[in-house]
């Protein structure tokens, strides 16, 4: 084969010259292409808000922990807290009676 | 003084730039529609779409082997197009950062496509090219069949730069400025991509 690649005669050359005039038609494949790409892109925004949503679930969770845990103890110091913890205690007893089958 | 407010997202696409220009028919520029973009007109990018995707179907179509590749290929030009609008500076055409950015996601492809592939054999509707010399491939209008099953052999780089260099028929200059390669690199690739070819060619049809 020739060894210059700009050379007319060289058949690379004349090879790509065949290929380049080869292009096929590309009409019918662009046809409807902004519709679909637009939708595409209109899903990855929706597909980014729920990314943003999944970033956030840590941090809600952790809110929510932060959330439970300051009730839990404030609940425990409460004098309605006693209160509330007395009557299921109280409340406990005969029905833990009826099950034994003791008599009063 | 003169209004010149339009609606330009109604105008025909048809719209040719031979036209003769008018200020009814007044069509913003690129720019325009990227502000508009930007400011969550899908409509302005989907003109944008409209305008350019003949340039990119026609460079993307040099990689892509089929029909669904190429929608494939083009849909990822112009999304990533869409994800890094706010990058763009405005100083330099619209196109011109656009055909950088299809480079990019061409070369991805390429990249991607060698990687799945591996050393795996070639595709039967290819393989049958081995045994066909250049001059019996041009004179059976396969010149681009033999050309693909060789051009699959080489490296994305070595495809990249003599698609862009001899099928799209790009300068040096050009494709130094597309790839960010130097025009010294783009030479020296070509060179040894040609060579590379070459060979590919010469030993398929010793078999």
């Amino acid at each position: 084969m020739n060894t210059d690649p700009r050379n007319p005669d060289d058949p690379l050359a004349a090879l790509f010259r065949a290929a380049r005039e080869n292009t096929g038609h590309l009409d019918r494949i662009e046809y409807g292409f902004e519709t679909r790409t637009l939708a595409r892109i209109r899903e990855e925004r929706g597909s980014s808000s729920l990314a943003w949503a999944v970033r956030l679930c840590p941090f809600a969770a952790a809110l929510a922990l932060m959330a439970g845990l300051w009730a839990w103890t404030h609940w425990e110091e409460s004098p309605d807290g006693d209160s509330v913890a007395d009557a299921v205690r109280l409340a406990g007893v005969p029905l833990l009676d009826y099950y034994l089958g003791s008599e009063q | 003084m003169i209004a010149t407010t339009f609606v330009w997202h109604n105008l025909p696409h048809g719209l040719t730039a031979d036209k003769t220009p008018r200020m009814s028919d007044a069509v913003p520029g690129d720019h325009a529609l990227v502000r508009a973009t930007l400011a969550g007109d899908d409509s302005a990018f989907s003109e944008i779409i409209h305008r350019h995707k003949g340039r990119v179907f026609g460079t993307c179509s040099r990689f892509a082997r089929d029909a669904h590749q190429l929608d494939d290929l083009c849909q990822e030009v112009f999304l990533r197009a869409w994800r890094r609008l706010r990058t763009f500076r405005g100083d330099a055409p619209f196109e011109h950062w656009l055909a950088r950015l299809t480079i990019t996601a061409c070369y991805d492809f390429l990249r991607r496509e060698r990687r799945h592939r591996g050393h795996a054999e070639l595709d039967d509707s290819l393989f049958e090219m081995r045994d066909t010399g250049i001059d019996a491939a041009i004179a059976a209008g396969r010149a681009r069949d033999l050309l693909d099953w060789a051009m699959r052999k080489l490296s994305a780089e070595e495809k990249l730069v003599l698609t862009l260099l001899e099928l799209e028929e790009r300068t040096v200059r050009e494709i130094a400025t597309l790839t960010g390669w130097s025009e010294g690199n783009v030479k020296v690739r070509a060179f040894r991509a040609r060579a590379r070819l070459r060979e590919i060619i010469e030993r398929s049809n010793e078999h």
